[in-house]
């Protein structure tokens, strides 16, 4: 009897292990993540993908080249998980002058603008905010990235048939493009480029002043973590100092294989996923949506061109819930800052794909519109001012029930 | 404002203090060995008895040094030097009158050695002649794992983890060496340990030379095959860098207090940990990385740090370990240019084991205080906590097959570690970066110094924002000293 007793006690933990064991958690779910790769990417191309994301969340050291001043110390500290940024690394852009044109703003490029550097590594000092007086600062959590590949596989001639920046169909929309002068370096893709005045539409950040990836990625490495590479070989230091110092690190600090591997990694990200979308709730707030004049900014549907670089991107639907232009958002949402076309009070329509899930890369509270303000998706409509101001108004006139729906419909993009 | 952890002394009054310290334990200490050993005999053999009449300090209930094969380890051949020879001659009982029989067994001595640590290993050979000895012994771990991280696997890998070689010569009755060198997974090579002991009275006695800095217990008693658990704590790898070996200077020893009761202390002057303290890793203030290349040639700032231990030995098998640790980590000046502030880190530990029958419990916890840079605050940690407690329980012992006394432990530990306590600025949220940690398993030990593993861990990993991942994974591994 006593035998046995012991041959159950060795027997139960051994059995308990090894059942453990079986329990070691199945792949995330795709629909609520946004660092997937695209489906039917070619074996090379998964190569690519792997080491675009090794090099997406590599963390740079004084030693490897981070700095001297900079916000973040890789990408993925702010674009966690590919998705959008807390507001703990959200950067600081400040300047000063008239916030209707970027030609007579004052970016204080002497002072360390446009972007406040706020870190800097040991031993060097970080930027800090010029003691002037009328300083306009404007604050920015990372955006999202799932998704962005198709995003640059819109044609430039799809976003600007949306645009009517004299309201000439009188719906109170108007739509903007950024026209951006590009920097030395840039190379256009075949979808994005049309030229206005040697200027190149944008379409990234939360005022369109990104105009490809490859552009995108070589300035946030440069700007946001201190890392050089040969478009821009250059450290940035912190004007106070001086031009000379800087990190240990020979420049450039990354190679253009780098950069091409990030971009490309970008761009093959799988956008989000629809959630609950057959859910009657759901249903019902999507035609709210429509109803209410939502979806004359945040429009359901662009299309990719046949021309895009990758075979995978080319002729497809984006599902994003945005025109990538331009729109007034009225004073509850104005930062005041200018970039290229972009007014203080203009921002790009923000996709609205992940909008659902974007807490899960945020520490599981969700942290809404371009400054992370807010974590209430009634609160993030009622500061829709300027063209979205008919729209907002119609919102809280609907009942609880139907603004519970449009708030669910939100929840499942 | 003045930076908290600054040190309020100058470098000339530390270096001052560092030699000075030095000056005492080796000028004054050694020579007073004779007189002081010469007045606790006389004491003893004026009382007529031994002034104790407990057990031995339980240094031999621990149960990994082997007690079949190999020989014990030697933490009994730490003896206090024999009486130097009296100055004047004894005074010869007349016979056939009855005496006081003087003490046949005096109380043992306080062991200053820890358990567990590096004098109590079990070594491959040892040879002891004329006061003079020799042993030579090591142990090697090795493992196979299967981990699953956020729902992804790479697989099954086989993992040679480290060779450890140790040796220990006895080159006096007072004096001894031990050295020991890691192979890490078959290519990197370190010393971990490589000291000389002046054996002067069981309260004091000097150590020189490179030795493991007594931050918590197990960085003083880490060996692969005393643990049946495979991964070491969080709280002593990513916490205090364990192992963490350092070149420095200092004293130790221990008391009997009452009856059952020992206090044993060590404290040391060592060059410290370096700057990459703060800045060394992207990830946030990991203390790891201090241990620079160099660290046992040159000290990254000029100024040593102190690090100590306070050990409790308790009846039944219990002891109580509080230890500590500060220095300045970062390198504020180069070539006599003052190019940073004075950055203190300091650490605390407590530690316990408790060894009551077929079941040991023994745990640790530590906290960490770094001072760190306006700017990198938030993004590097000031402030760090960890804590871990494991759990084995022999629950069959006895003759298995071909073995002659084999035994079957369960096992568990729970660890936690919070490597950025504080707030974020912007939104007032907890700052994640933690780790917490269940093991669960079953070890077999066919002789004592070899362990045979099987464990299943599940980790819950927090970055700086508090989003979670898992990770999992079962290990089979072995470990054994040979």
């Amino acid at each position: 009897m006593r035998q046995a007793k012991r041959l159950w006690a060795a027997l139960c933990p051994t059995l308990i292990t090894v059942l453990l064991g079986g329990c070691l958690g199945g792949a995330p779910d795709a629909k609520k993540s946004f660092d997937a790769p695209l489906e039917g990417l070619t074996q090379a191309q998964r190569g690519a993908f792997i080491l675009g994301d090794a090099a997406f969340n590599r963390m740079f050291t004084a030693e490897t080249g981070l700095g001297p001043v900079f916000n973040a110390p890789s990408c993925s500290s702010c674009h966690v998980r590919d998705g959008r940024g807390h507001p703990a690394f959200r950067v600081t852009r400040f300047g000063l002058g008239d916030p209707t044109s970027a030609a007579s703003f004052d970016y204080l490029l002497d002072l360390g603008g446009p972007q406040l550097q706020n870190r800097a590594i040991v031993g060097y000092l970080p930027e800090s905010l010029p003691d002037l007086p009328g300083v306009v600062t404007s604050s920015r959590i990372a955006p999202q990235l799932a998704g962005l590949g198709l995003i640059e596989a819109i044609d430039d001639t799809e976003i600007l048939s949306r645009a009517d920046p004299d309201d000439l169909d009188g719906d109170g929309i108007s739509g903007r493009p950024n026209y951006v002068v590009p920097p030395p370096f840039f190379v256009a893709n075949p979808t994005n480029s049309t030229t206005f005045d040697g200027r190149y539409l944008g379409r990234f950040g939360w005022k369109a002043t990104g105009i490809n990836l490859v552009q995108q990625v070589a300035l946030d490495y440069h700007d946001n973590i201190g890392i050089t590479s040969d478009r821009l070989p250059t450290d940035l230091t912190n004007p106070i100092v001086g031009p000379t110092g800087g990190d240990p690190a020979p420049d450039p600090e990354i190679s253009a294989a780098t950069v091409q591997n990030v971009a490309f990694y970008l761009s093959v990200l799988r956008p989000p996923s629809r959630r609950d979308e057959t859910d009657a709730e759901v249903v019902q707030g999507e035609g709210l949506f429509t109803q209410l004049g939502c979806a004359s900014c945040h429009v359901p549907e662009l299309r990719t061109s046949k021309k895009a670089a990758i075979e995978l991107l080319r002729d497809k639907p984006v599902p994003l819930y945005s025109d990538l232009l331009l729109h007034d958002m009225g004073p509850d949402l104005a930062d005041n800052y200018p970039e290229g076309d972009a007014t203080g009070r203009e921002f790009r329509t923000p996709p609205l794909w992940g909008l659902g899930i974007i807490k899960s890369t945020q520490g599981g509270r969700a942290f809404y519109l371009h400054d992370g303000r807010t974590s209430d998706l009634r609160e993030v409509i009622k500061v829709h001012g300027g063209e979205a101001e008919r729209s907002r108004t119609a919102f809280f006139e609907l009942s609880e029930t139907e603004k519970d729906a449009l708030i669910a419909f939100l929840k499942s993009l | 404002m003045r930076n908290l952890y600054t040190s309020t002394f100058g470098h000339e009054t530390r270096f001052a203090a560092c030699l000075g310290a030095l000056w005492l334990t080796l000028v004054v200490a050694v020579p007073a060995r004779a007189q002081l050993t010469q007045l606790v005999h006389d004491a003893i053999a004026q009382k007529g008895k031994p002034t104790t009449t407990h057990k031995p300090a339980p240094t031999t209930t621990h149960k990994p040094a082997p007690t079949t094969t190999n020989k014990p380890a030697p933490t009994t051949t730490h003896k206090p030097a024999p009486a130097p020879a009296p100055t004047t001659k004894p005074v010869e009982p007349k016979k056939g009158r009855p005496t006081l029989k003087a003490p046949t067994k005096p109380a043992p001595k306080p062991n200053p050695d820890l358990r567990g640590g590096i004098y109590d290993r079990p070594y491959i050979y040892r040879t002891e002649k004329k006061g003079f000895g020799f042993a030579i012994g090591g142990y090697t771990e090795m493992l196979g794992r299967y981990s699953v991280i956020d729902g992804v696997s790479d697989g099954f890998h086989f993992e040679a983890r480290r060779l450890n070689l140790f040796i220990y010569s006895k080159l006096a009755h007072f004096m001894r060496l031990t050295a020991e060198v890691e192979l890490a997974h078959g290519t990197k090579v370190t010393l971990q340990t490589a000291l000389l002991d002046i054996l002067i009275l069981p309260y004091i006695n000097v150590r020189a030379g490179i030795f493991l800095v007594p931050i918590g217990r197990f960085n003083l008693s880490h060996d692969a095959p005393r643990y049946d658990i495979i991964d070491r704590p969080l709280v002593a790898t990513k916490l205090i860098p364990s192992t963490y070996a350092d070149v420095g200077v200092g004293i130790f020893g221990a008391f009997r207090l009452t009856s059952g009761f020992t206090f044993s202390y060590e404290i040391y002057v060592h060059n410290g940990l370096g700057p990459g303290v703060v800045g060394g890793s992207a990830e946030g203030t990991r203390l790891v990385e201090g241990r620079t290349e160099n660290l046992f040639a040159l000290n990254p700032n000029g100024s040593p740090a102190i690090s100590g231990r306070l050990g409790f030995r308790f009846p039944f098998g219990v002891e109580l370990g509080l230890s500590g640790y500060t220095g300045i980590y970062n390198a504020y000046t180069v070539k006599g240019f003052t190019v940073d502030g004075k950055r203190r880190l300091s650490i605390v530990a407590f530690d316990f084991i408790v060894v009551w029958r077929a079941l040991t419990v023994r745990g640790e916890a530590a906290y960490a205080l770094i001072s760190v840079p306006e700017s990198l605050r938030e993004l590097y940690a000031t402030r760090q906590f960890g804590a871990y407690v494991d759990v084995s329980w022999t629950f069959w012992a006895g003759k298995l097959w071909f073995t002659k006394l084999s035994k079957f432990n369960i096992i568990a530990r729970g660890d936690w570690i919070d490597l950025n306590i504080g707030k974020h600025k912007t939104t007032g949220q907890d700052i994640g970066d933690e780790n917490l940690r269940i093991t669960v398993g079953v070890a077999w030990r066919p002789v004592s110094q070899t362990s045979i593993r099987l464990a299943y861990q599940q980790n819950w990993l927090f970055d700086a924002i508090k989003n979670r991942g898992r990770s999992s994974a079962v290990q089979l591994g072995v470990a054994t000293y040979f």
